[in-house]
């Protein structure tokens, strides 16, 4: 019987391993294979160079290379600013309402980068952008100071975009770091600046650079916001010229995949920096046994500028998006502020944009594939990470490793390696719900592994074994004594992917069909060719709609952790 | 008992095929496409050629009842079909209708993406004029009579039967009247290359139709010549008509090279500061629509293919959208406004340029 058990519990979990390396490994085996070869997917052809020949002939490809990496390190670099010094104001120092960093960290991540791009369009266009236009009027100015369309402006956008997630990694990092050094420094007598550039910064190193190298591959795979900025003035990174290559008529694939591959030999460059950098950061640990609570820097009267720059980023970040957005919903069509246009006001854009054709089709799938994608990929994670963390299995650094490995594979890489699959493979999932669920699960692996590995690094061994002892199978010790153990974990993973799901443009953009179309595609084609009041009311009601997920998952797990 | 014995079998019998097909190599074996085949060859057993016209229909109804449903793909104004699709269903309440809206490019990607996948989802799609050739190599468009336009125009529609137009859009160069007087504004496409439009013009970013439109007026020479020296302008490349419309009414360009009329009389009634160029000639176009080859719906196709070009489904089109239509008994402002206009007609014969035209506009604009 226990032998039976024991086959049965070994069975399912070389099934879940062998299902891993399907869903991470196929996929690029396929994006390989078809950058090899010059006929359309599912068609077999002879094996040769003359994709990456044509994609690196090609004289733009060089400054699709520069594009790229300007536009993921200027965006970085500007988050970096930002976060470290709303990090630095709410962990170190005495400004007033300095909480308000938290606040903005979670409000701005509610906003998705398309809808921001769209916003931000309206806000600094240079004709008809609302901030041009107020200087435009306040300083008799012959043109707006700034315009959107540019290298600049996606920098911008795609910076404000990555603060968010970037001061939560650098304030858990100051928080936990030991004060005791910038003590040290300030009784030796030096002052704020020579502190933190000499103290702070050096101790935050294994931080910041694992929190900047994130964004940087962010950025790299960043699809919306270069394909709404950009491409009006052809500004092209690999994201959108995979996209265009893969809209034009016909499709090149092979070129496609040969830049695919590229992109990705960039971002796995990148995600191994990020891997190395966070094994070296021991080398840096400041937390040890001592109890330490760290000192407040008084900033004295220049405390009320800090609390002004937060409320400013606020209003910048936050505010000022959602106020163009909902101008924009209130008229019958664009206009610039005028009487004549707020004698126009009316919701009937939210009406129009509520009954639209498909929307309520579009949500459907939207609210499926966030609520399963988010239950299989914590479900499927939680198994992978006892694998990986409990059992002594042979090859399980080799699983965590590909379970990982998602995170270096940008989004529209992926979606277009699953077409490539599943155009050749006889699984009929291809224009289903399916190839999403799939695409979801493959992409959001890394970060449900890394809650579930945690997770379960905290639950202690004896308990398993006290289940084992008692006659219990591995799928019965599993079932009920480490998933409700692991709830906290699975809940916060969970939302995390169901918010990100509901936002995603990149994967599905490449994967939707008419029935499985979700809601962010469907706004992304309302603003290709719909109305711009349809587009502005759609997109309050989503950011409404995230709002809600977002305040409701937090309560739920600020109720459990207290619990 | 029988019937579903049958049916069992042949599903089975099918999706073994289907199965099987990418090993076989035969990769019309899918089980799609092996369902299509039947439901044409069920269509095509059920057709006597010596029927009457309300036979035909009668007998397009019944098959129609039991398929329930007929699927729609282009880039027409979803919200404008809505009611287009509203009068369909109460002249044939027993079809629902599916419909997806996306843009040329994304439709005709879907389509060939999916029939290489074996999946054949649609009934009826748009497609682009500079596309058709392209498709029609494919073998997914249905050879059809089209009996409602008989008095058509021979420019909308397809000699051999593959399409029809759907609406004739009349493509012009439109400005922003607070930024550009009627003295200052262009008056034919050449006055675009003057420098002093550098940055102020915006275009679709899927300009390859616009482009096989100059060809087939000016030669291929002439375009080249007249692109090349466009591009020097820095053109805007925009999303679809619609929003490029609105964003020129609100001052964001001060010209777009490329707006369909109808939407820039729709936009100038609702008070958007618009003016269109009376060029010699305007440029028109068919807008194509084609029945699918593998329909999953064939009689519910052919009754929508019939419907929509019958001078109800006209009128019915023209009422959501006000779009130039080609049956001429239906009047449209667009007619009106084009009255005394020199108008050029796509000759469509000139769609086999297609693919040339694709890439002068990529390497000309997108690189």
């Amino acid at each position: 019987m226990t032998q039976r058990k024991f086959s049965l519990d070994t069975t399912f979990l070389v099934c879940i391993a062998a299902l891993v390396v399907y869903l991470v490994l196929t996929p690029l085996f396929m994006l390989l294979w078809n950058s090899l070869k010059t006929t359309p997917p599912g068609v077999p052809g002879p094996l040769t160079l003359d994709n990456f020949a044509n994609a690196y002939l090609d004289p733009t490809l060089y400054p699709l290379i520069a594009n790229t990496l300007i536009f993921a390190a200027g965006s970085t670099s500007f988050a970096f600013f930002f976060a470290f010094l709303m990090a630095w104001l709410v962990e170190r120092t005495n400004a007033p309402f300095r909480d308000l960093a938290y606040v903005i960290a979670i409000v701005s991540t509610i906003i998705p980068g398309m809808i921001a791009s769209i916003a931000w369009i309206m806000l600094l266009h240079p004709r008809i952008g609302l901030i041009n236009l107020a200087l435009i009027q306040t300083f008799g100015l012959s043109e707006g100071p700034f315009s959107i369309h540019s290298m600049y402006g996606m920098i911008f956008v795609g910076g404000l975009r990555h603060v968010p997630v970037m001061f939560l990694l650098l304030a858990g990092a100051l928080r936990s770091m030991d004060p005791s050094l910038e003590e040290s420094a300030a009784t030796c007598g030096s002052g704020n600046p020579t502190t933190m550039l000499r103290i702070t910064f050096p101790l935050m190193l294994p931080a910041s650079a694992a929190a900047m190298i994130y964004s940087f591959i962010n950025g790299v795979e960043s699809f919306e916001i270069p394909a709404l900025i950009g491409i009006p003035v052809k500004i092209y990174v690999f994201s959108t010229k995979i996209y265009l290559a893969m809209h034009q008529s016909p499709p090149d694939y092979g070129v496609s995949a040969a830049l695919g591959i590229t992109v990705l030999m960039i971002t796995a460059c990148g995600t191994l920096f990020y891997v190395r950098i966070l094994r070296r950061s021991e080398r840096y640990v400041t937390v040890t046994g001592k109890g330490y609570r760290p000192r407040a820097i008084d900033l004295g009267k220049w405390k009320y500028l800090g609390t002004a720059f937060l409320f400013s980023f606020l209003f910048l970040d936050v505010i000022l998006p959602l106020l163009a957005l909902v101008w924009a919903s209130l008229l019958p069509f664009y206009q610039v502020p005028s009487m004549r246009a707020l004698r126009s006001v009316s919701l009937a854009s939210y009406a129009t944009a509520l009954t639209y054709p498909g929307v309520l089709n579009a949500t459907k799938n939207t609210l499926i594939l966030a609520v399963t994608g988010g239950c299989v990929t914590m479900l499927f994670a939680a198994v992978i990470s006892w694998i990986v963390v409990r059992s002594r299995v042979p090859g399980r650094r080799v699983l965590d490793f590909l379970a990982f490995a998602p995170i270096a594979t940008p989004s529209i890489v992926l979606a277009m390696a699953l077409v490539f699959l599943y155009l050749a493979l006889p699984l009929p999932i291809y224009g289903t719900l399916w190839i999403l669920l799939v695409a979801f699960v493959t992409k959001y692996l890394p970060w449900a592994t890394r809650n579930t590995n945690a997770g379960l690094l905290q639950i202690h061994r004896e308990l398993e074994e006290a289940s084992e002892a008692s006659g219990a199978s591995w799928l019965q010790t599993f079932r009920r004594v480490l998933a409700p153990l692991l709830v906290p974990a699975f809940a916060a993973g969970f939302f995390y992917i169901f918010s990100h799901i509901i936002r995603d443009v990149s994967l599905a953009i490449l994967l939707y069909s008419p029935k499985s179309n979700v809601l962010a595609v469907v706004i992304w084609e309302l603003w290709q060719a719909g109305t711009i009041a349809q587009v502005g009311a759609m997109s309050v009601v989503l950011v409404l709609l995230l709002g809600l997920f977002t305040f409701t998952g937090r309560k739920y797990l600020a109720r459990m952790s207290l619990s | 008992m029988n019937n579903t014995c049958g049916t069992l079998l042949r599903t089975g019998v099918l999706t073994l095929l289907a199965t099987l097909a990418p090993w076989t190599g035969i990769p019309d074996f899918s089980l799609a496409n092996a369902n299509g085949l039947v439901a044409k060859m069920q269509l095509a057993a059920l057709a006597p050629s010596s029927e009457t016209e309300k036979q035909r229909e009668a007998r397009l109804i019944e098959g129609a009842k039991s398929e329930g449903k007929v699927v729609y793909w282009d880039s027409v104004n979803a919200k404008e079909w809505e009611f287009v699709f509203g009068k369909f269903r109460q002249r044939y309440p027993f079809i629902a209708t599916d419909f997806w809206r996306a843009g040329d490019a994304e439709v005709y990607q879907k389509v060939i993406t999916e029939a290489r996948a074996g999946v054949h989802n649609f009934d009826l799609a748009g497609v682009e004029i500079n596309l058709l050739s392209e498709l029609k190599k494919t073998g997914l468009m249905k050879k059809y009579a089209w009996p409602s336009t008989a008095g058509w125009s021979p420019a909308h529609k397809d000699s051999e039967g593959y399409w029809v137009a759907r609406q004739i859009n009349c493509v012009v160069i439109a400005y922003n009247t607070n930024l550009v007087s009627a003295a200052e504004a262009p008056k034919t496409w050449e006055d675009l290359l003057n420098p002093k439009w550098k940055g102020a013009i915006s275009m679709d970013k899927d300009g390859s139709e616009w482009v096989l439109l100059l060809m087939s007026v000016w030669g291929k020479e002439k375009t080249l010549n007249y692109l090349t020296n466009l591009a020097k302008n820095n053109i805007s490349l925009g999303g679809a008509t619609t929003q490029r419309t609105e964003m020129l009414g609100a001052g964001a360009f001060k010209l777009d090279l490329r707006l369909n009329l109808d939407r820039v009389l729709y936009y100038r009634q609702q008070g958007a500061p618009l003016d269109w160029v009376r060029t010699d000639p305007i440029l028109s176009r068919p807008s194509p629509t084609y029945i699918a080859e593998r329909a999953p719906h064939p009689n519910s196709a052919i009754l929508f293919a019939d419907w929509f070009t019958s001078l109800e489904g006209q009128n019915a089109i023209h009422e959501a959208s006000g779009k130039f239509l080609p049956d001429q008994r239906v009047k449209s402002k667009v007619g009106d406004a084009l009255s005394g206009q020199k108008v050029a007609f796509f000759p469509v014969e000139f769609g086999v340029h297609g693919s040339e035209a694709e890439r002068m506009w990529r390497d000309i604009f997108l690189k």
